[in-house]
């Protein structure tokens, strides 16, 4: 507490504080509550719905987009095949290993 | 999930444990912290506003936000002081908004001159002449009782300025009482 503070001014709001009864209060407190609670509930529910209807109304694009991934990759990893079998991915691949192996110490001398 | 405690037990358990449920989402928990804050709240509000129905009203709207918000409490210890600052702000949103406050009822102060309804109704007329910022760090201080610290950190008044407005409140607030007639502060 302040030590500013009028002892008069004091004892005037300790004497204007009541006892409160508190029943009646509280039924009204409870009332909101539930109708707090149901708006609660219905926010959630058109959340849900709004998110429902966004998911059906973007889903065909999406798809459609995850399509167009998927066959790029399929082409881009056929040409990678072909290309592992020629002269150059041989020797590309020939060359992989030995520096996977002389990395793992395999063609030093015991 | 903490797990619910029967009416009786809530009834003797300290607050602390009480807020502890309630931030866990039970209702019954938060219901009793209604039950023994209500006053507390009802009468700060009523000191604020002078209208017992509207005081009430804000009291409710600030024990259903607490309801709707006690997750974001920090810490079980604080829950007095975080009720008292949701509360004090649903007044000021009320009173900045320009809402009419209701005038003093003379017949009431008439029929008990020298009743302590009388000098009650004297305290809130005459509060209700001081600037909204004043009248809420004088309420703070004398009615619940905090520091000028503790009425800058609900008020988000700077702490200079609640000093001055407590200074010059309570001088304002012996002089309007006076001139209401009250001879306890003269």
């Amino acid at each position: 507490m302040s030590n500013e503070i009028d002892d008069r001014l004091l004892a005037l709001f300790a004497e204007a504080h009541e006892t409160l009864p508190g029943a009646e209060f509280m039924q009204a407190f409870l009332g909101k509550m539930e109708r707090a609670r149901r708006g609660q509930n219905l926010r959630r529910i058109a959340l849900l719905v709004a998110l429902g209807v966004l998911s059906a109304w973007i889903m065909p694009s999406v798809l459609a987009t995850t399509a167009t991934v998927v066959n790029a990759v399929g082409e881009q990893s056929q040409s990678f095949g072909l290309l592992i079998i020629s002269p150059a991915g041989w020797a590309v691949s020939m060359l992989i290993g030995f520096l996977v192996l002389l990395r793992a110490g395999a063609l030093r001398r015991r | 999930m903490t797990p619910a405690l029967p009416a009786g037990a809530l009834a003797a358990a300290n607050e602390i444990s009480i807020v502890l449920l309630a931030m866990n989402g039970d209702d019954t928990a938060y219901g009793e912290l209604v039950r023994r804050r209500q006053g507390a709240v009802r009468n700060l509000l009523r000191r604020l506003t002078r209208e017992p129905s509207l005081a009430d009203d804000l009291a409710q709207q600030a024990f259903v936000h607490g309801w709707l918000s006690i997750r974001s409490l920090t810490s079980p210890g604080a829950f007095g002081g975080w009720l008292r600052k949701i509360a004090v702000n649903f007044w000021l949103q009320h009173a900045r908004s320009g809402r009419r406050e209701v005038a003093l009822d003379e017949d009431l102060r008439a029929e008990h001159p020298l009743s302590a309804v009388s000098r009650q109704l004297d305290l809130d007329a005459a509060l209700a002449q001081l600037p909204l910022d004043v009248r809420v760090c004088i309420v703070l201080a004398y009615n619940e009782g905090l520091t000028h610290g503790e009425i800058s950190q609900t008020t988000s008044i700077p702490l200079g300025t609640v000093k001055s407005h407590i200074t010059r409140g309570s001088a304002r607030l012996r002089e309007l009482l006076h001139a209401y007639g009250d001879t306890h502060v003269q």
